[in-house]
């Protein structure tokens, strides 16, 4: 037993949850390291100044309105039931109700009803969602010359096709699938090319490790984005934001009113096409439109040189593959202690693997902790079910059987899990059986 | 009479209209769940109001009990969901209330009755040290961190087993678990000019 486990078992054993074999172990441990000795008696003296704390005593008159509104529910109940006719607090039948009926009852049972605050609420929720579910199919119907008429006037030759909009009236025109120009069937002009934006480099696979991670993302486009390195300054485009957002990235290249796109000319430089009336445009080009070549994509950091969070991350994902798990530990370590956007992004993923890589370089205790702050924090990470059988291995490692049993319990409830969950339980539980029988047959010292 | 039976049974009669019951269950929570509530709010009429709180919501909700959980785990969730309420109302008031005098002595302040008695030359009272750490204790205790407080507080004065803390807090156990060395230790290290008093102490 490390001293580690050691100390996390103290509480337990000073307040009597370990089982017997293990209590005996963290005692015998205890007696022979000093640094837990020492770990034993700081809590242990905490405990006993705990246990001198004093307890107050309410005031006896702040449960008398308590008291009071208990008894009310309580004739209440005994009122409404027919069963104890002979209960000195049960209320008498009104007049009234023996003359009207079975209809009069029924009338007083719902007027009572109704006044109820709650059910008025209730009633309310419910006029209010099924207003809802009529009104938004009628708002779903979008009228194309309504939201023309939002979009301002569109000059008369070129309708471009904007994203969830249908076009107002069906014009004479053609579209190009290629540059998704759209001109006038008649129009015999060259024009003017448009240049698309190069679209991002497609994601480096991540490699498929013992543990594969793999989370769907919501948005290929974004995933796409997300992988892709930060543009160095230099490069020519200002971005007002280095990961656009994906929803509006296809109004980059299309030829939406109020959009400038890299034209090219005739003479083979670029200027920016006239601005339509509009919308704004999603990115400003202030500085000398790059000639049209693929969009040189940032070199790979030198492997000592790791500034982003996604940077950190591919590292360590590099890292693992080479079974440098000391050095993923580190890089998975600074993109969890990073407060930025990308981090934020990559946690989940990021202590998953921190937590792998910890458990990989023998460091369980460590990894346990990582564990479990991704499953505290993140319960809907789509790898936790993988993670909690992680986490269990860890604690069988430690020889903490109890905490392993636990965990297992809880991944049994897990259809991606369950089946591995309950062979490990069961294999858990012939081990607990062969130690106690070894236990058994230990000579008294 | 009611004192065998469990607290899910005597709300379950509350239900059905037995109000000695529900009196039976207050009077076996009353003063742990008052003390839990006065740690952690620090202010005596404010604990009354919240108490009379916890135990209102139980009278009104009681039928929302499913048994699927303990009473107590319940019980503790509401108290513990009112008592957070109450410190979000009150953060500003907070700091002003840490910056007023009368807060723990620290040492800054001068010796402790310890030093004090033992520079003297005269044996300490024991009264008076047992008086004085006790007063400090409830100073220490009020101190701690609130996370680790309020661990702390349902397994000192409640009793509640670390399984049911972590599913009122919603927490692994094993993070319960340290929360209460984490909140021990403070204590110690707060107290640790009464060490040998302690150690005296079996």
């Amino acid at each position: 037993m490390d001293c580690e486990v050691c100390i996390d078992r103290i509480v337990e054993l000073l307040y009597g949850g370990l089982p017997d074999a293990e209590a005996a172990a963290t005692r015998a441990h205890i007696e022979g390291c000093e640094t837990c000795t020492e770990a034993f008696e700081h809590v242990s003296t905490g405990q006993k100044l705990a246990s001198m704390l004093e307890l107050a005593e309410p005031p006896a008159s702040v449960l008398d309105s308590v008291m009071a509104a208990a008894r009310e529910k309580a004739v209440g109940k005994v009122s409404v039931a027919p069963s104890e006719p002979d209960r000195a607090i049960a209320k008498p039948p009104r007049e009234d109700e023996e003359e009207g009926g079975l209809f009069a009852s029924i009338l007083q049972w719902i007027g009572g009803f109704a006044m109820r605050p709650q059910m008025a609420m209730a009633m309310m929720l419910f006029l209010m969602v099924g207003l809802g579910m009529w009104y938004l199919p009628t708002l779903r119907q979008v009228d194309p010359a309504d939201s023309q008429s939002i979009m301002g006037e569109a000059p008369g030759a070129e309708v471009g096709p904007s994203a969830g909009l249908e076009p107002a009236t069906p014009l004479d025109l053609h579209a190009d699938p290629v540059t998704r120009r759209i001109r006038p069937r008649d129009d015999s002009e060259t024009g003017a090319r448009i240049t698309e934006r190069p679209r991002p480099a497609p994601p480096p696979e991540e490699p498929t490790l013992e543990d594969p991670l793999v989370q769907e993302p919501e948005n290929p486009a974004m995933a796409a984005v997300a992988h892709e390195p930060t543009p160095s300054p230099g490069v020519g485009e200002v971005l007002e934001d280095p990961l656009p957002d994906p929803r509006v990235e296809g109004a980059l290249y299309d030829v939406a009113p109020g959009e400038r796109m890299a034209v090219e000319t005739e003479a083979g430089g670029l200027r920016p096409s006239q601005p339509r009336v509009g919308m704004a445009t999603q990115q400003t080009q202030t500085a000398p439109i790059p000639s049209p070549e693929p969009r040189p994509v940032a070199p790979q950091p030198a492997p000592n040189q790791a500034n982003t969070s996604t940077e950190h991350y591919e590292r360590g994902l590099q890292r693992m593959r080479q079974h440098d798990y000391r050095g993923a530990t580190d890089d998975f370590e600074a993109v969890v202690q990073r407060p930025d956007t990308d981090a934020r992004r990559l946690l989940p993923s990021a202590l998953h693997h921190l937590a792998n890589s910890q458990r990989s370089s023998g460091d369980c205790a460590a990894a346990v902790r990582s564990y479990d702050r991704l499953l505290t924090q993140h319960s809907t990470y789509s790898g936790s079910a993988e993670a909690m059988m992680e986490t269990a291995d860890c604690y069988r490692r430690m020889g903490r059987i109890s905490d392993a049993r636990r965990m297992l319990e809880q991944a049994q409830t897990r259809p991606s899990v369950a089946t591995r969950a309950r062979r490990e339980l069961a294999d858990l539980g012939a081990r607990e059986r062969a130690m106690d029988r070894a236990t058994a047959a230990e000579p008294e010292p | 009479m009611t004192e065998d039976h469990s607290d899910e049974e005597l709300l379950r009669r509350f239900n059905e209209g037995d109000a000695e019951a529900f009196a039976e269950l207050v009077g076996r929570y009353q003063r742990p769940l008052y003390n839990f509530i006065l740690r952690s709010v620090r202010r005596q009429e404010r604990a009354d109001e919240l108490l009379q709180d916890v135990f209102m919501k139980v009278v009104q909700r009681s039928q929302d009990f499913k048994g699927n959980s303990k009473f107590s785990t319940w019980l503790y969730t509401i108290a513990r969901n009112l008592c957070i309420d109450h410190s979000r109302k009150m953060v500003f008031r907070r700091h002003v209330s840490l910056d007023a005098p009368g807060r723990s002595a620290t040492s800054e302040e001068g010796p402790t009755l310890l030093e004090r008695t033992a520079a003297e030359g005269a044996g300490p009272d024991r009264a008076m040290l047992q008086a004085d750490l006790r007063t400090k204790i409830v100073d220490a205790v009020e101190e701690l961190p609130e996370e680790q407080k309020d661990v702390f507080l349902m397994r000192q004065v409640q009793g509640l087993a670390f399984k049911d803390i972590a599913d009122i807090v919603g927490v692994p156990e094993n993070t319960v678990k340290s929360r209460m060395r984490y909140a021990l230790e403070r204590l110690q290290r707060a107290l640790a000019d009464y060490a040998d008093y302690v150690g005296e102490l079996k």
